[in-house]
């Protein structure tokens, strides 16, 4: 089975643990022994220090390396502070960067029509899937919030834990556009119950590399008690799918 | 010209010798951080007869220090008379600060703010070895000194370390008490007037406890405007001979600029 | 250049720092130090003890000062707590009160129009500016309540470096939102706010007495602008919307 993992972080963060892979190559090494073929990854300059910055580390970082799909951070274009929309998918399109991540609690912005209606509307025509951490947004109800403001845009939420269901299943019964990534999703048989309830088309593969674990993250599919092509679609297909979808 | 008229003729001061201790370049994920490169800094310290200033990279402090120093020392290289730099340190790496000390010559001091960094205590065991190195080297190490108990760690480390040289930022108008106490105990500390929003009288209560060879004019430029800082000093009812230290004197002497 | 401050605080403190000025005639002090020429004052009984007990000691404490103008701290009238509409017109008439300060969060009550429709009401109606500090309304809730009211001039204070992010959006969605530069200090802030909105927007304000006086008037002088922005913003643009109040 085929790993693509959706949530992958490069470069020298600031706050290390004894053990934890800092460098691309310690990454790799774990990738490889949790067989992830590729992950997709932003860079940590981009979510911790300078968004312009470290969008542009990611592609020194990455350069002629196949085993890790472009990310990039973005931010509200506010007083010119970023890119301009079209600005943002030039770039895109000229460095093969396929989606966005987004960090609006730690970088202090609305998420509100008023705010990012523009940008939002181009992450929706050009079908480019959005990716947030859960804690980024302030509640559930800023996630349906959020879901509901931009029906067209596909957004994968991850780092959802496990004590959320109650105020997640009515989420995803409403908004089709709402992906969970799987790594940290350790409900007791919530890969199993997702299938059932919403189909595995809503769950995305996902470690949170390197602070997240990839073994813990790969074998929760693999042993998850759904079948073989249910867990396919979670490891790689639904990924791979959207990223292809994508028109820059 | 007194020197509180520049504030209201808008004038730079170019007859007086200003430093800012403390200020940043690099942008910032936390909040919008417009013109923080050198070349900005420059143009601002122009318009205001700012003569130097003394740069650390503040997202460099949240993530990645070593690509951090690298824009710096950027900052350093294209204004070399102008911007002096600070390297960040990281209390959770090993690091040889020969690599920018003895190798090449970009850096004139440290950063010191291991709270951001897994919430570290000044003197956590981590910052020993870059401390030891400061006092070896005599060195300037700017801390962000700004609650009580940071003060109080601030002062342990420049007792244990007399032959660096340390600013306290914040701290004369955060942790007063403790700020005082540590100008009693050390000759090897100077206080900076680095701070968002103060009232006015703040300034003159330090100095007056101090006194005014202890403080040094500090902004943290670009994270916001130093311009009202600058006013803050100006419109003081510091003496002229007083500001004139405060804005550059006694940095220019414990700094050996 | 002279300057009108378009909010500062009179009364005693609760607590307050070493060497504060807080009493009127240090407050007067600092504003003929930084030739501030004059000022709307809110009182501090009005915005921490009680709001019609706090707008009256402000009365008294200005009457001999000519310097001082009065403004008031406002509320809805929940439970005849505050002044209708009517007789808050009357009032601010009689005694020249022609701007009002809410806070929402700190009087604990909604902003939104089901709850603040008549003072809103009013307020659009006799083209009063309505001041706020930041922290009352912050972020969506800053959209909302410029959204909620168009016709109301709103002018928010205390915003500090780090809300662009916040603040711009709302500032491209909502004319009605001026900005008190007291401490608004992102590295030339007031600059980049006169590219992206022009000067009209801005309002001079010191925040006085926790707020720096110097540092307000130092961040006008000194700013990468023009002599005609300074001067809208350190007294045209306050004077023009004080001109407009209809009571």
């Amino acid at each position: 089975m085929r790993f693509i993992d959706a949530r992958c972080q490069l470069g020298r963060r600031c706050v290390i643990r004894e053990n934890e892979p800092v460098t691309k190559a310690e990454i790799l090494e774990l990738m490889d022994r949790c067989r992830i073929e590729r992950a997709v990854a932003y860079h940590a300059i981009a979510k911790e220090g300078d968004v312009k910055a470290g969008n542009m580390e990611l592609l020194k970082d990455t350069e002629g390396d196949s085993r890790f799909l472009r990310q990039w951070v973005a931010l509200p274009h506010t007083f010119g502070e970023f890119m301009s929309v079209e600005e943002l998918l030039k770039g895109m399109k000229e460095n093969s960067v396929s989606s966005i991540r987004m960090f609006p609690k730690t970088h202090g912005y609305s998420l509100k029509p008023y705010a990012l209606g523009k940008f939002m509307d181009a992450m929706a025509e050009h079908k480019i899937p959005v990716f947030m951490t859960y804690n980024e947004l302030a509640s559930e109800d800023a996630l349906y919030a959020m879901l509901t403001d931009y029906p067209k845009v596909n957004f994968i939420i991850s780092d959802v834990s496990y004590r959320e269901e109650r105020k997640l299943f009515p989420i995803l019964e409403h908004c089709p556009n709402f992906h969970i990534g799987t790594g940290n999703y350790v409900v007791h048989g919530g890969v199993k119950t997702m299938c059932e309830y919403f189909g595995a088309e809503r769950m995305i593969f996902d470690t949170g590399l390197p602070t997240g674990s990839a073994a813990a993250a790969v074998s929760l599919i693999c042993f998850a008690e759904i079948s073989e092509e249910e867990k396919t679609l979670i490891a790689s297909g639904n990924l791979e799918r959207m990223l292809s979808e994508v028109e820059l | 010209m007194e020197l509180k008229d520049h504030v209201f003729l808008s004038k730079e001061l170019k007859d007086t010798f200003v430093v800012d201790v403390h200020i940043h370049v690099g942008g910032s994920t936390r909040y919008q951080k417009p013109r923080n490169d050198g070349d900005s800094v420059v143009y601002t310290m122009d318009r205001l007869g700012i003569d130097v200033t003394c740069a650390s990279c503040s997202p460099g402090a949240y993530c990645d220090w070593m690509w951090g120093n690298e824009v710096c020392a950027e900052a350093h290289a294209g204004h070399p008379d102008r911007i002096k730099a600070y390297a960040v340190v990281n209390p959770n790496y090993e690091f040889d600060l020969d690599e920018y000390f003895v190798r090449d010559d970009r850096f004139f001091g440290l950063k010191a703010i291991p709270f951001v960094q897994g919430n570290l205590p000044i003197d956590c065991a981590g910052m020993q070895q870059y401390y030891a190195y400061a006092d070896k080297h005599g060195l300037p190490v700017l801390f962000h000194a700004w609650q009580p108990s940071e003060v109080r760690d601030a002062t342990a480390v420049a007792r244990r370390y007399p032959n660096a040289r340390f600013i306290f930022g914040h701290s004369g108008f955060t942790a007063v008490e403790e700020a005082v106490e540590a100008c009693k105990l050390c000759d090897n500390v100077l206080l900076d007037t680095t701070i968002s929003d103060i009232y006015d009288g703040a300034l003159e209560r330090i100095v007056s406890k101090v006194g005014a060879d202890r403080v040094a004019y500090g902004t943290d430029l670009t994270a916001f405007e130093c311009s009202h800082i600058l006013g803050r000093v100006l419109l003081s009812r510091l003496t002229d001979t007083e500001k004139e230290k405060v804005l550059g004197l006694n940095a220019k002497e414990f700094l050996k600029l | 250049m002279r300057f009108f401050d378009a909010s500062c605080r009179l009364g005693r403190p609760a607590a307050f720092g070493e060497g504060m000025p807080w009493q009127t005639d240090e407050i007067l002090e600092i504003m003929a130090r930084c030739h501030i020429d004059g000022a709307l004052a809110y009182h501090i009984v009005a915005r921490e003890g009680e709001t019609q007990d706090g707008n009256e000691l402000l009365l008294r404490e200005i009457a001999q000062i000519p310097q001082l103008q009065p403004q008031w701290c406002a509320l809805p009238a929940t439970y005849d707590e505050f002044l209708h509409a009517d007789a808050l017109r009357d009032a601010m008439k009689e005694n020249g009160v022609r701007t009002l300060r809410i806070a929402p969060k700190s009087f604990a009550h909604s902003a939104r129009p089901y709850a603040m429709k008549e003072l809103m009401g009013f307020a659009a109606e006799c083209r009063v500016p309505v001041f706020f500090d930041y922290g009352e309304a912050p972020c969506d809730e800053l959209y909302e309540i410029c959204h909620d009211y168009p016709d109301v001039s709103f002018v928010i204070t205390n915003t500090a470096y780090a809300l662009n992010r916040w603040l711009g959006p709302v500032l491209d969605a909502c004319g009605n939102l001026y900005l008190g530069t007291g401490n608004y200090v992102p590295h030339r802030g007031l600059e980049t706010f006169c590219k992206y909105y022009a000067a009209d927007r801005l309002v001079f304000n010191t925040n006085l007495p926790t707020g720096s006086a110097t540092a307000a008037v130092s961040l006008v002088c000194f700013a990468d602008i023009s002599k005609e922005e300074k001067e809208l913003i350190a007294h045209g643009n306050i004077e023009r919307l004080l001109g407009e109040v209809r009571l």
